[in-house]
């Protein structure tokens, strides 16, 4: 922990407790004690979150990523516009399952990103050819998912933008980019960022 | 703050703050635009209100809505209604987002992705701007049955 956040850790607990001392004094109106209850509140939860570990991106729910991301007002809109599956009927229970499922995080009330972990490698390589040969009719949709990785994880989106959006890359089979897409998902699930930081990226071993 | 000043954020933060979480997602979700290819006019008919107002300028949002004239309209539920097969999983998650927002509306949109939709596409049209109108301009994202209009 850098000494700045230290010290901004240390300034809110005493905050916290000139509140907590103003709350208890007995000429404090009633009005006026709400207020400081509530602000007291709000800096014990701040208080208790801070020591909380951050969650990985695949910890992450669509809330949680909607709220990360909310300053980075292009980033957010090309997430909220990946949520959906594609509408065309070609293949798109296959897309959703590999490209809508993991961007969606935890959710209970729709698939998620379990539909996605529970396909085999095999599956999504065989996927992949799939969604390669109806790449046209999935082209609004992938146009969406490409963006939201260009804005999370430039690798990631390059890689799709190159497979489905200008054809293929030489040399580069859709099967092959499967594999490079699950390793690339797999390192932005492990980072602690949606939009993807130096920090994420494991050391080299 | 009318529902057409909001951006999709507001009423996004709006749908959460009452605890409607299935709510919200079911409007996030319909906030992209159809993937089949289609007219302008389509977008425009059944995205642009529930965009409101745009972060982004280049998107369909609900001046595009208000200003869409009633042949364009017409042309875009014609589209609809020949079809209906391929625009299904879209139009099902507009009527989604409907059912919080306003209920009137959502119960229209079954109509249109019936099995059997409405012939008269003239009345069914009119019918859609007034509802779509009417949320626009309230100041409550949530359908509140008539109360705190």
């Amino acid at each position: 922990m850098s000494r700045e956040v230290n010290w901004l850790k240390f300034r809110l607990r005493g905050a916290k407790t000139a509140i907590e001392a103003a709350r208890t004094n007995e000429q404090v109106s009633l009005l006026a004690r709400q207020a400081l209850e509530a602000a007291e509140s709000g800096l014990a939860a701040a208080l208790l979150r801070w020591d909380t570990p951050l969650l990985t991106n695949g910890e992450k729910g669509w809330r949680e990523i909607i709220m990360e991301i909310s300053r980075s007002h292009e980033a957010l809109w090309h997430y909220i516009t990946a949520l959906r599956g594609p509408d065309t009927i070609d293949c798109s229970v296959t897309a959703k399952a590999i490209f809508t499922c993991p961007l969606r995080g935890r959710c209970a009330y729709a698939l998620d990103r379990e539909e996605f972990l529970g396909l085999s490698s095999e599956g999504i390589e065989e996927g992949f050819a799939a969604i390669h040969e109806h790449r046209h009719e999935l082209y609004h949709y992938l146009q969406h998912i490409t963006a939201v990785w260009e804005a999370f994880y430039p690798p990631l989106g390059e890689l799709l933008t190159s497979t489905f959006l200008e054809g293929s890359i030489p040399g580069i089979s859709p099967r092959e980019a499967a594999k490079r897409y699950i390793e690339l998902l797999n390192e932005w699930m492990r980072g602690k960022h949606v939009i993807m930081k130096e920090e994420d990226h494991e050391e080299p071993r | 703050m009318k529902n057409r000043d909001k951006e999709w954020r507001h009423i996004v933060e709006e749908l959460l703050e009452a605890g409607r979480e299935v709510a919200a997602w079911d409007y996030v979700t319909a906030l992209r635009g159809p993937d089949v290819p289609c007219k302008w006019p389509t977008k425009v008919v059944f995205t642009g209100p529930l965009r409101c107002k745009s972060m982004h300028q280049v998107v369909a949002n609900a001046t595009d809505f208000k200003r869409l004239s009633p042949e364009s309209m017409i042309e875009a539920l014609r589209f609809v209604r020949e079809h209906r097969r391929e625009l299904l999983h879209y139009l099902v998650h507009v009527e989604s987002a409907w059912r919080t927002l306003h209920r009137k509306v959502s119960f229209l949109l079954r109509g249109l992705i019936s099995f059997e939709p409405p012939e008269d596409l003239e009345s069914w049209a009119r019918e859609y701007r007034t509802l779509v109108n009417e949320w626009l301009d309230r100041e409550n994202a949530i359908d509140t049955g008539g109360q705190n209009d």
